[in-house]
């Protein structure tokens, strides 16, 4: 065996107990020693399989069939127990709330060492080592409950540090993090790395971070490790990108239009920012973009402005006091494409459940098609306005999809063939035909967001609302759910939309409506939002690598700010192309 | 958690201690003997300036209870087993039934007992930090499995709670009518909270599962304790305390056959 090599996996095959299928067959790969390697893939491709088959969580905790062999720091993992394991390669799981599990910081961080009977002085040093690393010193009395999204995911590491493993593995760290969240976390990662000898294994979706970071890339889709190598080879291409359904980095997309048109090797295709505008400046060679900017995208249905929602003098104060939204107007026309941007803790979930009225105003009205929503019940609002919710495992409880989609609909004392018709046409715009009688939970986490997000359409609200629809699914699931968003936005609805994702942001919205500390900061047409640096900066709120491109480009002579990268390649490859005319 | 000299008490003082007040509590049945011993508890932990509110909130629940069963005393007591006879003599009637003073003094002794249960056991628990039941276990010698359990159920609460609130605002937004008429109505109209309620609690079980593995949890068979009870001299003051009491009751109760009815 390599000696250099941490980690092991020698065609490793696995599937659950009762199952046929195989999650996992015959991978094998090598992870070197100190170096932080990325496994990434879609949902559902044996990821976190991958990671339990590590520390022997398979096949010691979860049974199934398990054949390979894996072995770590030297160690075969069929001989030993988890409990050993865990002090060689220690796991931080993706759901942070069910790993944190003391009262307190410093109590939660201890329960690792002091299951090896580890003497209590020599603990506290231990915990006070481990929240040191994770910059969470100064915490060690807080409540677990009180804290962040971010605060808690790094407390979740520094309880696997406190083990002081030599291989530290990440299932999704960042997954369901908030960009302050995820910020943190990666510097949490970057300041593992810079210890000596650490060995880091993490499982991610979003590409812009990693491909700057990882030292190695590991693609598995289906259970098959597809690709393997350098992180920036597999990002320049993005042929083999699209193939392995991974979300391309944004400026790549800008890149790869020149390598299109044979104007730039392979190689040459930017990562980041300043080397796309780099490539610009070489292209244009002195000549300036002279192509004028394109028209803003046209609301689909050219109907008189006729406002749907209208928000007056909204107010929220919660018990204690705290004022979550302060004095909040707002008008939302129909078949507007709105997206409601800003930092956790802006308001943005607090003010959207006004709308239907999940929450009672402390002072001002909602009007949802012209009805006065805090004298409406929830249910008699479903028809004009829908909210779906981030998490769709809370609300499916129905044993088929069918039944699913149908419950709201018998609630409003619909005829059953109407239902049945309703229902049937959702599940075919949805693409869930063909799982009509099937278990809701035996479905994939981006089928269950479908589902939950059917059974609200199945309403055939006027405005729909959407929370953070794309957060934890993977780019297939992120592209079929905003592919839908945009169907019944063409067909004449008005989208509301909750989002971290600045690219879909820049891609869909028509409309941006930025959030601050319970007041609206911005609103406008998204392409004026996002040519207001400061104002977003100040928002917590970072642009796309679009935005940024642009306000680059604007001193090759580009007008404004272009959202779609490959309208952006065309106008430089034109403005080449014109010149040369001339 | 506040700071007093009862929260400060070793847990097995405060144990005893509790022991001491519930002694005579249940040897006398004389509602004045009770009352002095009412004034005597108060005069113990009222310069603690515990909050009396939680209390309260629980005794405002029973009162119909406390009613009932002082109305039912002051009936059907039986009179032959009152040694003093003014407990003898009715009180009024009503349809023929005789209500007694001793019936009513043993209402009144029911009451005050249920009251003084619940004031000393929602004091003793509010004064005592969840770790020091924790290690009292430990120290007599029960599985550390308990302790996790009871923590990791304690430290849980919180998130249900805020679970429970996102199942109920996603199903009122997908318009389920969650209130029925009738009990089966009622019933039903729980089943949408009710399961995805159990559901998430089965994959939170089946992740913290997991987790506490990752963490090497079961490595030995037992786990570094980290905090420790000790006895200080004010507990040995409060030891002797509780003797004092216990004797001093049983002797008036007994040798000289005070505070009975």
């Amino acid at each position: 065996m390599d000696n250099n090599s941490d980690i092991v996996l020698d065609s490793v095959s696995y599937s659950y107990p009762n199952e046929e299928k195989n999650v996992l067959s015959d991978v094998s790969f090598q992870i070197e020693k100190g170096k932080f390697t990325v496994i990434m893939g879609r949902t559902g491709a044996g990821k976190t399989t991958t990671l339990m088959c590590m520390n022997g969580i398979i096949p010691q905790l979860m049974e199934g069939n398990l054949s390979g062999s894996v072995s770590v720091s030297n160690m075969n993992v069929a001989k030993y127990r988890v409990q050993t394991m865990v002090k060689h390669i220690g796991l931080v799981m993706q759901d942070s709330e069910t790993q944190v599990f003391g009262k307190t910081v410093e109590e939660d961080v201890a329960f690792g060492p002091r299951n090896y009977m580890i003497p209590r002085d020599k603990i506290l040093q231990m915990v006070d080592d481990a929240l040191k690393r994770v910059r969470l010193s100064g915490y060690e009395k807080r409540e677990t409950s009180q804290l962040s999204g971010g605060e808690r995911q790094r407390l979740a590491i520094a309880g696997i540090l406190a083990m002081n493993p030599s291989i530290i593995a990440l299932d999704e760290p960042t997954s369901e993090l908030d960009p302050i969240g995820r910020e943190e976390i990666y510097q949490t990662i970057t300041d593992l790395r810079n210890e000596k000898d650490k060995t880091i294994v993490a499982v991610e979706h979003s590409s812009q971070e990693i491909s700057q970071k990882a030292d190695h890339l590991i693609i598995i889709n289906d259970g098959h490790v597809t690709w393997s190598g350098i992180p920036s080879e597999f990002f320049r291409d993005l042929n083999l990108v699209e193939q392995n359904s991974i979300k391309p980095i944004p400026v790549s997309i800008f890149g790869w239009e020149f390598y299109k048109h044979g104007m730039i090797e392979k190689q040459q295709v930017p990562l980041t920012v300043p080397e796309a505008f780099s490539l610009a400046k070489n292209i244009l060679d002195g000549k300036k973009i002279l192509e004028p900017t394109p028209a803003e995208k046209p609301a689909p249905v050219q109907a008189p402005k006729e406002p749907v929602l209208v928000v007056d003098h909204l107010t929220y104060r919660y018990s204690n006091d705290h004022v979550a939204l302060n004095d909040i107007s707002l008008k939302i026309n129909r078949g507007d494409f709105v997206a409601i941007i800003g930092q956790n803790g802006a308001g943005k979930t607090t003010l959207a459940k006004h709308f239907n009225g999940i929450l009672t105003p402390t002072s001002g009205n909602v009007f949802v098609c012209g009805q006065k929503v805090q004298e409406k019940n929830s249910y008699e609002l479903t028809q004009y306005i829908g909210y779906v919710f981030q998490n769709p495992d809370h609300q499916i409880f129905c044993t088929t999809v069918f039944n699913e989609l149908a419950y709201g609909l018998q609630n409003l004392g619909l005829k059953e063939e109407e239902i049945k018709k309703r229902v049937d046409d959702v599940l075919e715009l949805t693409n869930l035909s063909e799982y009509r009688d099937v278990h809701p939970f035996s479905l994939g986490k981006g089928q269950r967001q479908m589902i939950a997000v059917a059974s609200i359409i199945v309403m055939h609200p006027s405005v729909l609302v959407v929370d953070e629809p794309t957060t934890g699914l993977d780019w297939l699931g992120i592209n079929r759910m905003m592919d839908l968003i945009c169907k019944l936005h063409q067909s004449g609805t008005t989208i509301v939309m909750i989002t971290h994702d600045m690219d879909i942001v820049a891609r869909y919205a028509t409309r941006a409506v930025v959030m601050k500390k319970g007041n609206i900061v911005l609103d406008g047409a998204t392409r004026e939002v996002f040519s207001k640096p400061d104002v977003l900066r100040d928002a917590y709120v970072s642009p796309p690598q679009c935005v940024e491109l642009s306000a680059k480009l604007n001193s090759l002579g580009l007008d404004g700010v272009v959202l779609d990268m490959r309208q952006l390649a065309d106008m430089v490859i034109n403005s080449c192309k014109k010149e040369r005319k001339s | 958690m506040k700071d007093s000299y009862l929260h400060r008490l070793d847990i097995r003082s405060k144990m005893a201690i509790l022991f001491g007040m519930l002694f005579p509590l249940f040897i006398f049945s004389d509602p004045v003997f009770l009352i002095a011993l009412i004034a005597m508890i108060f005069l113990a932990i009222l310069p603690a300036k515990l909050s009396l509110t939680p209390v309260m909130k629980t005794m405002k629940a029973l009162v119909p209870i406390f009613l009932i069963i002082i109305v039912m005393t002051c009936f059907t007591t039986s009179t032959g087993h009152f040694t003093n006879s003014v407990n003898k003599a009715p009180l009024f009637s009503v349809f023929g039934l005789n209500a007694t003073i001793g019936g009513l003094k043993t209402g009144i002794t029911f009451f005050i007992r249920m009251f003084l249960m619940i004031l000393l056991t929602v004091e003793f628990i509010a004064t005592t930090p969840i770790d020091d039941i924790l290690q009292l276990l430990n120290k007599m010698k029960a599985s550390y499995e308990l302790s996790i359990v009871i923590t990791t159920a304690i430290s849980f609460i919180p998130y249900l709670t805020k679970k429970k609130d996102m199942i109920f605002q996603a199903q009122r937004s997908r318009g389920a009518k969650l209130s029925g008429k009738g009990v089966v109505g009622q019933l039903k109209a729980f089943i949408p909270i009710m399961v995805p309620l159990i559901t998430n609690s089965i994959l939170m079980a089946n992740n913290l599962a997991i987790s506490m593995m990752n963490r090497g949890y079961g490595a030995c068979s037992n786990w570094t304790s980290m905090h420790d009870i000790n006895i200080h001299p004010r507990d040995c003051f409060v030891f002797l305390l509780t003797g004092v009491i216990i004797a001093s009751s049983f002797i008036l109760r007994y040798q000289y056959g005070c505070g009975i009815l």
